[in-house]
């Protein structure tokens, strides 16, 4: 195990940022405004607005909604699958490893404040508004609804998502007069959601990926399925509840190791005094025990 | 930890959403997401 | 606690108050390159005096303007400068030059899409202006580059003619550079002579060229003077210089087929546009994404344009128009005089209710 493996996962998650918002011409004042070019035909696999002036690839919630569009109403095969398929081989790693909003909201949590537990019965039932995002504000209000003239929208886009606000619509407005001037209510209330992210990411940590994000909900659906999974050693396990104290998105490792709210930061890996735990790949027989004391092999 | 769902299960929904994405970039959707990711989705961005 | 208390509602205050005061500091600056290519705070850097500019012919992109020597008379037919300006966004490469029309000018805008076959043209030299160089070969390389850069590959044809290419002028940092163009031969009969003699003093309007720093400006600032040739949606030609002098003032508002926002404007903008051609008025769709070389969406287009009830002309956009009309998200609208020339400042979102506010402002000042 490495000394610091939190600071491994921070590395990748601060690396895969950067490269997937490498696009730097786009932050330059006088230069064009977004990347235009063909990589944005791949979405990246966690979320990272299309309309960041650096980003190389598209957010695929923005791009569900524009080919759910109610123009057309066209499910969006391509990006569901694609997003099926990560989600079957690593479930909710993205969001441990590659999302850099994810990064940034675990970076606002460092900062040294008292932090606040939200008590069960509020944070069980929040934790299902990531689905009600999902299913009414990425695919069926924008699947279903038509203005007047037929047009659609991308309604979690527009009314909800900070990251967009955070990584689009601000450096926009900084680099872009035109902008500027055409800030309205919509600008307002998306920046008043922000704000709210970002304090409530100083003392709970990830809101945003534990209550909001239709993303993580789609991952979470795969968690138990995928191929890449957390694996407890029953043997090795005593019980102690170092892991479910340990996790900062509230799993506990004993009872539901592929729980959809699982991040796989493997932070309760590192924790077990046992190695009990341990993500690996199904079928493999994985022992947590390195010192080989009587590992029971796991069938299928 | 018993598994609850065989592995031939990840295996078959693997190729369902390989299919999946098949079938998406056959019927176009790829044009769609490259051109809404590059011509500045005012309203993603919440400047309506 | 309370430390923390307070400094998070500190945060939250200053957080708050700046969602709630919506800045909106209009600059400049970052927009627009002047004479000696460096950013300014002043709005009609733009405008200011380029000795260039008081030549006959120009192509301020590509930053060269010549008069025609004494012998050569075009009554026959006339020049149309093709100033394409930089190749691509920012290359650095601009290029521009002169094309002949074997008819006059009346007898050009007559044709349609149809007749358009009628006019042939004739070139006599390219011009290039490569920034940010210091010799003829170190030009060539960045013109091979941008070259390849654009079009992916680079063929043996696209070699010569940058081998081709011969210093002209060098002067702060921009070298120019110059080709001769194949001498045309399908020049109607009564206008061979005019063309030849123009074709022949080549050399004699290059040597007495006037350079000056090529404008480039990303969206167009105040002022600035817009032309183009594209197709209406329908397929018929439109010239610019048509366009605007039909108009005391001329609404131009760029849309795209995916933008929702834009659409649910579009009906109003029918309205509106109605009001305005009272008054000498007019406005004019440029739709985004359908291009004059790939009409993939134009289905897309009309539909939408049938349901919204729109009536007036909607344009198809070119290669580069960017470089004029600017639109860093759609809709965004622009105001032209006409004359062609740019009025007031872009207005990006849909914000009917400026537009008309605006629109009445300018005609009224345009009386």
């Amino acid at each position: 195990m490495a000394k610091n493996p939190g600071a491994l996962r921070k590395c990748i998650q601060a690396g895969w940022g950067i490269l997937t918002n490498a696009y730097v011409k786009g932050f330059l004042p006088g230069g064009p405004p977004i990347y235009k070019g063909p990589l944005k035909q791949f979405c990246v696999p966690g979320m990272n607005c299309y309309s960041c002036p650096g980003a190389l690839g598209s957010c695929p919630i923005g791009s569900m909604q524009a080919v759910f569009d109610a123009r057309h109403r066209r499910f969006a095969f391509y990006v569901v699958g694609y997003l099926s398929l990560i989600g079957l081989i690593v479930g909710r790693f993205i969001c441990g490893w590659l999302c850099l909003f994810g990064l940034i909201q675990e970076l606002l949590y460092k900062i040294p404040t008292p932090k606040l537990k939200v008590p069960e019965k509020i944070d069980r039932p929040l934790r299902y508004v990531k689905y009600l995002m999902l299913f009414v504000m990425v695919f069926a209000l924008p699947f279903f609804v038509r203005s007047a003239y037929g047009a659609g929208a991308p309604f979690f886009c527009k009314y909800v998502c900070p990251v967009g606000t955070l990584e689009g619509g601000i450096p926009l407005v900084l680099l872009n007069d035109a902008m500027r001037d055409t800030l309205g209510w919509l600008f307002r209330w998306k920046f008043f959601l922000l704000i709210i992210c970002v304090l409530a990411s100083v003392f709970i940590y990830r809101p945003f990926c534990k209550y909001v994000c239709p993303l993580g909900a789609i991952y979470g659906l795969f968690q138990k399925v995928s191929l890449v999974r957390m694996q407890v050693d029953e043997n090795a396990c005593v019980n102690c509840g170092l892991c479910a104290k340990t996790c900062k998105m509230n799993v506990d490792p004993r009872r539901d190791p592929n729980s959809s709210e699982c991040i796989r930061c493997r932070e309760c890996v590192s924790v077990c005094p046992k190695h009990a735990l341990s993500m690996g790949i199904r079928e493999k027989c994985v022992s947590g025990n390195r010192e080989g004391s009587g590992i029971r092999e796991e069938k299928i | 930890m018993k598994r609850k769902v065989p592995v031939w299960v990840t295996f078959v929904l693997i190729f369902a959403s390989i299919a999946c994405m098949a079938f998406g970039i056959y019927r176009g959707e790829v044009d769609t997401v490259l051109t809404k990711a590059i011509n500045i989705c005012m309203e993603c961005i919440g400047l309506g | 606690m309370k430390k923390s208390m307070i400094l998070c509602a500190m945060l939250a205050a200053l957080s708050v108050s700046f969602a709630f005061t919506g800045c909106g500091s209009k600059n400049n600056d970052s927009k627009n390159e002047t004479e000696t290519g460096s950013e300014s705070g002043s709005k009609n850097e733009s405008k200011s005096e380029n000795a260039g500019n008081t030549c006959a012919y120009n192509c301020p992109r590509t930053g060269f303007g010549f008069d025609l020597p004494e012998n050569v008379k075009l009554t026959k037919g006339f020049l149309h400068m093709n100033d394409i300006g930089d190749l691509d966004y920012d290359s650095g490469v601009m290029m521009g030059w002169p094309v002949y029309r074997d008819m006059t000018e009346e007898e050009y805008n007559a044709l349609t899409v149809e007749t358009i076959g009628q006019a042939h043209v004739g070139e006599i030299f390219d011009i290039i202006c490569v920034k940010d160089v210091n010799s003829e070969e170190e030009a060539k390389e960045k013109l091979q580059a941008a070259i390849e850069e654009m079009m992916g590959l680079i063929t043996e044809n696209d070699r010569e003619s940058v081998r081709a290419f011969k210093m002209i002028h060098q002067e702060d940092g921009y070298i120019w550079m110059s080709k001769p163009a194949k001498r045309a031969e399908d020049i109607r009969e009564e206008n061979k002579e005019e063309y030849n003699a123009f074709y022949d003093a080549s050399e004699e309007i290059i040597s007495n060229m006037t350079f000056y720093p090529p404008q480039t400006w990303k969206g167009a600032e105040e002022g600035t003077a817009i032309s183009f040739e594209t197709v209406d949606l329908n397929g018929n030609p439109v010239k610019s210089e048509n366009l605007f002098a039909q108009n005391k003032v001329t609404m131009i508002n760029i849309w795209a087929t995916t933008c929702g926002t834009c659409i649910n404007e579009m009906a109003e903008l029918e309205e509106m546009n109605k009001e305005f051609k009272e008054k000498g008025g007019a406005i004019v769709g440029l739709v985004d994404d359908v291009w004059v070389d790939n009409m993939k969406y134009l289905d897309e287009a009309k539909s939408i344009i049938e349901a919204t009830g729109v009536t007036y002309t909607n344009l198809g956009a070119w290669d580069g128009y960017q470089n004029a009309l600017e639109a860093v998200g759609t809709p965004t609208t622009y105001f032209v005089n006409s004359h062609g020339e740019v009025i007031g400042d872009e207005i990006l979102g849909a914000h009917p209710k400026k537009y008309k506010e605006k629109m009445e402002q300018y005609l009224s000042e345009a009386e």
